[in-house]
Order: C-alpha cells, then sequence, then structure tokens
C-alpha cells in the first residue's frame, strides 16, 4: 500500500527562527520525491514531521486524505532511514530486523522468513549475526534500510541516507536505492543537500530555501526551467548577471549591464520568468548555467579571464564582464589554457533561447548564498 | 600493637569463626541491597533528567546532594531523621515512633548507604544515557515500539555498562563504609567487616586477625571491580565504531498526564528524601528543647553555636580544617600539575595509568588505607602531627586532582602548543600562556575536590589524629558521642557551608553531569 501525502501550510517556529513558513505540498503515491536546500532550509524539519518526531505549529499533514499530525511515531505508516543510522549496537542484524515486526506481533516463522527475504534483498545474506560495529559503512547503510522497510511502510523516509558514505559507495547505492524503489513502489521522501544525488533519482525534485518551497517539478523541468534565481543557482550552478530591464514588448526583453553603458541584449519574451509581467526599467539577473556559454569571437559578452581552473573533463573560466563575474566550462578538448591566461580579453555568447530572466528583487539575498558546499 | 608475622593461621581462625563469617555476608548483603537500592532511586531520576524542563537545575541540585554531604553528616543526618524523635515522622503516634528499630539496625544502616551512594549510580547513568547514539530511540519509535518497549529493549540494554560500572564503585564504597556504619549502625553483635578490623586493631589488639579481615575484604572488592569492568568491556565490545557524540535532541511531545504525575511524585518523594534529613540537621542547631513529634521545633535560639565556639572550641576546628583542606589542596595541585601534564603530553599511557590509579582506589576500602596508614604513621611518630594529617589527607585526595588535571590537559589540542613553539616560544612560556590558562578551570576544579575531600575526611583523620589536631568531623564525632545533639548539628552546618557552595557553583554554572569526571 502505498501513500498520497498532501501538506498543507505547514509553519514551524523554534523561539524567533522560523524553519519552516507555510509550506503546500503534494508528494504523489509511489514515486521518488527529493527534497533538496542548503542546510538549515527546513528539509529535515519536515521530514521529522512527516514521521512524527516534530510537530507542525500550524497547517496539517494529510495520508491518503486522513491527518495523521496528532498521530505519534509509532502509530504512523512511516519508517524512517536516520542520517547517522540511529543502529542499536547491542543487537545483531538479525534483530534489527526483526524489531518492528516483533512490535507487530508476527510469529516466529513468518519473521523469520521475512528477515531472510530482506537480507537478500539488500544483499547482506549470512551477516544476520553481526553486530552494527563489526560492519562497513556501506552494510550499515543497508541494514538501516531493511530495518525501515521491514515492516512494509506506506512512506520510506530518508534523511541524508547516503551522506556518511565515499564518493564512490554513494554513487553505486544511489543507482540501488532508485531501482529498488521502482521494484517496490513504496512512496519515498528522500532528503538531501547534495544537488547532483537530487537531479539523478527523483521523479519529483522540491527545493527548499529559508524554510520555503521555491519550486517542486520534476528534475528536468527544474533544471531548465527554474522558477526563482534560488533555483537556477543551487541546481546546476548559474551565473547570475546583474542587468536593468530597458524595454519589453513583442520583439523580446532589451536588457543592458547596471554597472555600465555596456552593449544591450535582446533576449525572447519566453525568457522571462517573473511571477508579474515584466516593467521596463526593473533590475532583474539573467541566469544561464556554465555549460550553455560558448568562446565564440562573435559573442555579445565581452571580458577578461580571471582565472582558469583545470576540472578534468572541462576547464572553467573565470570571467569580469561589465555584467558582473562569471564563469564559463569548457571541452578539455579545445584550445590550450594560455589562451585563457588571467588578464586576456575573452569574448562569450550564450543561447539567448535557455536564458532565463528574474526580477531582481525577488530573490532577496538568498541567490547570493549560492549552493551550498558538499560535505 | 605487636609485630605479627606471616602465618595462616589468622585466617584459619577467621574462616573457623562463624562471627567473622556471619560478618562476611552480612556486608556482602549489605553491598548487593545498597545497589538494589540505588538502582531502584538512580534510574528513575536519570531517565526523568533527561528531559528539559522547568526548574531541572534545581531537581539536580538536590539529587547531587547526598554527593557532596560529608560522610559524617550524611550519616548523622540520617540517624536523625529515622530516630523516634525524627520531625520527619511526627505524623506517627509516639508508641509507633518507638516501636519501628531503623536506627542500631540493618534496616537504618541500609538506607543511609543508599542516601549517601545514590547519586553516584545517578551520575554514571546519566552519563551513560547522554552517550546513547543518536536516534536509537527514535529508530524504536519509528518502528512502533511504545515507550516501555523502548526502555526494555533499547535503553536498558545499552545502560548495562554504565550500571555495572557505577554498581561496582558504589558496591565497594558500601562494603568498605567506615564512618557512617560507625555512627547509624553502633554496637550491634553481628557488623561490618570494616568495623571489624577496626576493633581488632585498636580494641582487641590482634593486628593479625585485621590483617587477614582486610585482606579478605580486599579480595572480595578487587574481584568485584575486576568483573565489573570485565562485564563492561565484554558487553560493549561490538559497540565501536558507531557515530556517537551528538546529543539527541529532547523529545518534544508533552509527556501524558500519568507519567507527569509519576514525575511530580518522584520529584516530591527526592525533596522529601534528601531535603528533609538535612533541613532536620539544620533546624535542630537553631531550636531549643525540640523533642520530636512536631514537624518543626517550638522555640528557636543560637546558644547551641555559642555553646559549640565557646566550649568546644568551633572555630579552631573549623580553622584547622580549613588549614587542612587548603594545605591538602594546594600540595596535591603542585604535584598534580607537573605530572598530569607529563602524563598527559608525553605518554600514551597517561590515561590509562591514572585510569588504574583510580580503579585501584576505588577497589581499596578505605578502611584498609586508614588502619595501614596508622600503623605506618605510628612507627614513624607521625600520629597527631600537621604534616602526618596533611600526608594522610594528601594520598587520599592526590588521585582527584590529577584526573582532574589529566582531563584538562588532554583536551587541549597539542597543535596549539606547536603554534606557539613555531612561533618562537620556549617551554616555560608556552605552558605559562598557551596551555595553563585554558586548563586553569578543570586543574581548579580537582583543587576543588581535593579541598573537599579533606574537609570530609573522618576515618584516617579519626584514627591517627584527636589531641592536638582535632578537624571538625573529629570535634563533631566527640560532641554527638557527649550526647549535645543540637551542638553536633551546629558543628554539622558549618562543615557543609563549602560543599554547599561547590554543588551550587556546579550545578548552576557547569551542568551537574561534569561530576562524572570526578569520581
Amino acid at each position: 500500500m502505498s501513500v498520497h501525502i498532501q501538506i498543507a501550510n505547514l509553519t514551524k517556529r523554534y523561539g524567533t527562527q522560523t524553519v519552516l513558513a507555510d509550506v503546500t505540498l503534494t508528494v504523489p503515491a509511489a514515486a521518488l520525491t527529493v527534497m533538496v536546500g542548503p542546510s538549515g532550509c527546513g528539509k529535515s524539519t519536515l521530514l521529522r514531521m512527516l514521521a512524527g518526531f516534530a510537530t507542525p505549529d500550524v497547517g496539517s499533514i494529510d495520508f491518503n486524505g486522513a491527518s495523521v499530525e496528532h498521530l505519534p511515531p509509532e502509530r504512523r505508516p512511516t519508517a524512517l532511514m536516520f542520517q547517522h543510522y540511529a543502529l542499536w549496537p547491542h543487537l545483531n542484524v538479525f534483530d534489527h530486523l526483526a524489531y518492528g515486526l516483533r512490535v507487530r506481533r508476527w510469529d516466529r516463522v513468518r519473521i523469520t522468513q521475512r528477515v531472510t527475504e530482506l537480507l537478500d534483498l539488500v544483499g547482506l545474506t549470512g551477516l544476520e549475526q553481526r553486530h552494527p560495529g563489526q560492519l562497513s559503512g556501506g552494510q550499515q547503510q543497508r541494514v538501516a534500510l531493511a530495518r525501515a522497510l521491514a515492516v512494509e511502510p506506506g512512506v520510506l523516509l530518508l534523511d541524508e541516507p547516503l551522506s556518511n558514505l565515499d564518493a564512490e559507495v554513494r554513487a553505486e547505492l544511489r543507482v540501488e536505492l532508485r531501482a529498488l524503489q521502482q521494484r517496490l513502489g513504496t512512496t519515498m521522501v528522500y532528503v538531501t543537500h547534495d544537488q547532483e544525488e537530487a537531479l539523478s533519482i527523483a521523479d519529483q525534485l522540491v527545493v527548499l530555501a529559508a524554510g520555503r518551497v521555491m519550486q517542486a517539478d520534476p528534475p528536468a523541468v527544474i533544471y531548465r526551467r527554474p522558477a526563482t534565481a534560488f533555483v537556477a543557482r543551487f541546481i546546476g550552478g548559474s551565473n547570475l548577471l546583474q542587468a536593468q530591464l530597458d524595454d519589453a514588448n513583442s520583439a523580446g526583453l532589451r536588457v543592458r549591464p547596471v554597472a555600465a553603458d555596456g552593449p544591450f541584449l535582446v533576449l525572447p519574451l519566453e525568457t522571462w520568468a517573473g511571477p508579474t509581467p515584466p516593467v521596463p526599467g526593473q533590475a532583474v539577473l539573467l541566469a544561464c548555467k556554465p555549460d550553455q556559454l560558448r568562446v565564440d569571437p562573435t559573442g555579445a559578452l565581452h571580458g577578461i579571464v580571471t582565472q582558469t581552473t583545470f576540472l578534468g573533463a572541462h576547464w572553467r573560466i573565470g570571467v569580469r564582464t561589465a555584467w558582473g563575474g562569471l564563469s564559463a566550462t569548457v571541452g578539455a578538448a579545445s584550445d590550450p589554457p594560455q589562451a585563457w591566461a588571467p588578464d586576456t580579453p575573452i569574448v562569450l555568447q550564450l543561447d539567448p533561447d535557455r536564458v532565463r530572466v528574474f526580477p531582481a528583487e525577488m530573490s532577496g539575498k538568498q541567490y547570493r548564498d549560492g549552493p551550498q558546499e558538499r560535505t | 600493637m605487636e609485630e605479627g608475622g606471616f602465618s595462616a593461621a589468622s585466617y584459619a581462625t577467621i574462616l573457623s569463626s562463624r562471627g567473622f563469617r556471619t560478618d562476611f555476608a552480612f556486608t556482602i548483603a549489605l553491598g548487593l541491597g545498597t545497589v538494589i537500592g540505588c538502582t531502584v532511586v538512580a534510574l528513575p531520576l536519570a531517565l526523568l533528567l533527561r528531559h528539559n524542563f522547568p526548574g531541572r537545575w534545581l531537581v539536580w541540585l538536590v539529587a547531587l546532594l547526598p554527593f557532596v554531604t560529608p560522610h559524617i553528616i550524611a550519616a548523622y543526618a540520617v540517624r536523625l531523621a529515622l530516630s523516634p524523635a525524627s520531625p520527619l515522622l511526627f505524623w506517627l503516634p509516639q508508641s509507633n515512633r518507638e516501636g519501628i528499630a531503623l536506627v542500631n539496625a540493618w534496616p537504618g544502616l541500609l538506607i543511609a548507604l543508599i542516601w549517601k551512594h545514590y547519586p553516584l549510580m545517578l551520575l554514571s547513568l546519566s552519563a551513560a544515557l547522554q552517550r546513547l547514539p543518536p536516534g536509537v530511540e527514535d529508530a524504536a519509535r519509528d518502528l512502533g515500539a511504545g515507550a516501555w518497549r523502548r526502555l526494555r529493549t533499547i535503553i536498558l540494554p545499552l545502560l548495562a555498562p554504565g550500571w555495572a560500572a557505577g554498581a561496582a564503585l558504589v558496591l565497594v564504597l558500601a562494603m568498605s563504609q567506615f564512618t557512617i556504619t560507625l555512627i547509624v549502625y553502633g554496637g550491634q553483635r553481628i557488623t561490618t567487616v570494616p568495623i571489624d578490623i577496626y576493633f581488632e586493631t585498636f580494641s582487641t589488639r590482634r593486628p593479625a586477625i585485621a590483617a587477614a579481615l582486610g585482606i579478605g575484604l580486599l579480595l572480595i572488592t578487587l574481584s568485584l571491580v575486576a568483573s565489573s569492568s570485565w562485564f563492561v568491556r565484554r558487553s560493549s565490545r561490538n559497540w565501536v565504531g558507531l557515530s556517537a557524540g551528538r546529543v539527541a535532541a529532547a523529545p518534544e511531545r508533552m509527556p501524558s498526564s500519568l507519567a507527569r504525575f509519576g514525575a511530580m511524585l518522584l520529584i516530591g518523594g527526592l525533596f522529601i528524601g534528601v531535603l528533609g534529613p538535612i533541613v532536620s540537621l539544620m533546624l535542630n542547631s537553631i531550636s531549643d528543647q525540640w523533642l520530636g513529634g512536631t514537624p518543626l521545633p517550638s522555640r528557636y535560639t543560637f546558644r547551641w553555636y555559642s555553646y559549640l565556639f565557646r566550649y568546644e572550641d568551633g572555630l579552631g576546628a573549623l580553622g584547622q580544617s580549613a588549614m587542612f583542606a587548603l594545605s591538602t589542596a594546594a600540595l596535591t595541585t603542585l604535584i598534580a600539575i607537573p605530572a598530569a601534564y607529563a602524563l598527559a603530553r608525553y605518554s600514551f599511557r597517561g590515561r590509562g595509568a591514572i585510569e588504574a590509579l583510580f580503579l585501584a582506589k576505588n577497589a581499596t576500602p578505605v578502611i584498609l588505607v586508614a588502619v595501614g596508614t596508622a600503623a605506618l604513621f605510628y612507627r614513624w611518630g607521625l600520629t597527631d602531627t600537621f604534616t602526618g594529617v596533611l600526608l594522610a589527607h594528601s594520598v587520599g585526595a592526590l588521585p582527584l586532582a590529577l584526573r582532574g588535571a589529566v582531563t584538562a590537559f588532554e583536551q587541549l589540542d597539542r597543535a596549539q602548543e606547536e603554534a606557539a613553539r613555531d612561533a618562537g616560544a620556549g617551554v616555560w612560556r608556552r605552558f605559562r600562556t598557551i596551555v595553563l590558562p585554558q586548563a586553569a578551570p578543570g586543574i581548579a576544579g580537582g583543587a576543588a575536590l581535593a579541598f573537599l575531600f579533606s574537609m570530609d575526611e573522618f576515618t584516617v583523620t579519626f584514627l591517627i589524629s584527636g589531641v592536638r589536631y582535632t578537624t571538625l568531623p573529629l570535634r563533631l564525632y566527640s560532641i554527638l558521642n557527649q550526647g549535645y545533639i543540637e551542638a553536633a548539628a551546629a558543628a554539622a552546618v558549618l562543615l557543609f557551608i563549602p560543599a554547599l557552595l561547590y554543588l551550587l557553583l556546579i550545578v548552576r554554572f557547569f551542568g551537574p553531569t561534569l561530576m562524572t569526571e570526578s569520581k
């Protein structure tokens, strides 16, 4: 049985600090919803509220149409996979997987059968007598997952389940997790601060910042059509160019740099991403991803190279322009880096169809904080 | 005292004596009873004090009061509270009060031992609760486990090692207790081994028997401590390698009304049980002809204090106690600073050495140290001298000062000193400008404990001094023996003040679990 979750107007304050502000969100049944955002954005609190470990000040949570916010964690159809696993040091693997079944008064034979099944499912067969302290990080992660799956939860909640693992294991396990979810058809809510992880496994991606939902859409939509400058910056690391809107008409948006009387750009009207129609004279931000910029002598962005960084598959070039600083990625196979030595003039072309234009006041300070460093 | 050669004869005497066998059995039973009682009191308290509630610090303060109460005061306060004249029993008719024989009987002694020692168990259990890996309880709850099941299947098994460590400590202290037994349980046919040792040494003058009794007691306590640390290591063998450290957030939901009622009951019981004896002791010191049977004295007076100061040299005794306590704190700290620094910095086994020292101190019955010290001091002519008392106090207090300093030095990042060295500072300058300022609170904490230890010390001082040097506990005991219970209460109040100040400071500003470092 998979559960459809409806969250409405959820608000939570701790003292003067607002952790969640009026969050309304639908979590579709049998899908994988990923919540992503910088630390302190409220994503873990939201997850703990779904599990029942935190109570909302205002708002409602419905599971398949029935309100659950007054149910304690032990009476909700959720199972949480804890960030640091919260394995029980005194119990072996078998006892971990059997715990929830014993609570539900299953008989011994069925428990053994179910645990054997689970061990097979997560690839831990033969380790049932081990204690958590005798397992590797990846194995501990599997025990935590199997323990949560054992009770066949209506919703499986995962709190940064891969953050404790090294990069290689992480990439491998995230593919497994995704495959498992599709096989079992469980509703899953997955919290992470890693945008790459979020993009790669989600059916629905929810971007949170400062306790608000910035955007909830499939990953491809979020990547291509971010709803706010913050989302553009956080997912895909867009450059945000500060500009002023000179004119907006059927021919398009005419923008020019705030700082200088530089050359203007004309962008298609569809690039406008504000909630209200554009007003000539307003300050705007142009969002474009580094991989959407090309080195092109006929381009419209003139600048000076400030820094060149080798990233293996490509070069990242920092450029100072009249629009502010920005970065572009160029394939490693193209020009040798000498061409982009610091202080060299450079001309970049941007693809006008893939730029997004946001009203500047909308994003507040958030876009400046940029994406979180991965830990 | 006669010189006794080595022979197995005294062991044969003990083994063949029914009285000694009974006394050993009684001592062990008393120890086990104390452990059970301490667990019954401390476990619910530790579980309660995990939660955050208004006034929690006050509950901590009261709960830890017996921990800092000098032994002789603890014994005297409980003795008063359990006697027929007890103000706590005012609600019982006179005849019934005469009827219950708690004092000078094993139930009174057991209650006094539990009263004095349960805070050690509380600190042990609280520390173990704090060390629980984050989320273990939530994970069980998430899978549907109710409060009792979580307690039974998750919390109690994980507390077992912490409990075992606390239990061993309490067991040894209860089995080797001298002061409390002397005051609460006098002149009985069946008695404890420490009292036997005292009588065999000083009354019947059979040092060989006393020594054999001591060895027997030591063997028992050593094996208990060893099996406890074996159990601790065995049960937590597989627990390594798990992320711990983050303190789990306090549960946010309001507890059920039943749980709240239980908590109120527990706090009420704690306040009456701990404050009752202490407050009635204090009231005794300012009461005039309080014959018991009423909850409060009918008339108040300060004449017991003037009696204490005029006829019992109370100020002189207080001055001597303060002098010995200050000297002990100074001497042990002076030894502890370089020793602890060397152990913390230059030896990887420093921590192990201190732990071993502590284990040895905890496993050795105080009465053995006292009798041994007394025998040596008689031979060396150190009895009733300043040096003798200071030495005796310092031997007991040194592990306390040492541990405070080692902990303080170990918490300092070595890289800080390396940075100072890199900047050109020599050994002395590095120590003076970088190490000492940061380690000072820990060192001061150790010194404070050494001070309190010396103020509290009765057993050894009682055996090696008493004419020229009479500390306040000795004076209190002698007033008590003369039957001036109000004057003794006045002396107890004086003796109590430093301990109270210390406890208030710790609980209010540093957090009560800081004390787990100290014992």
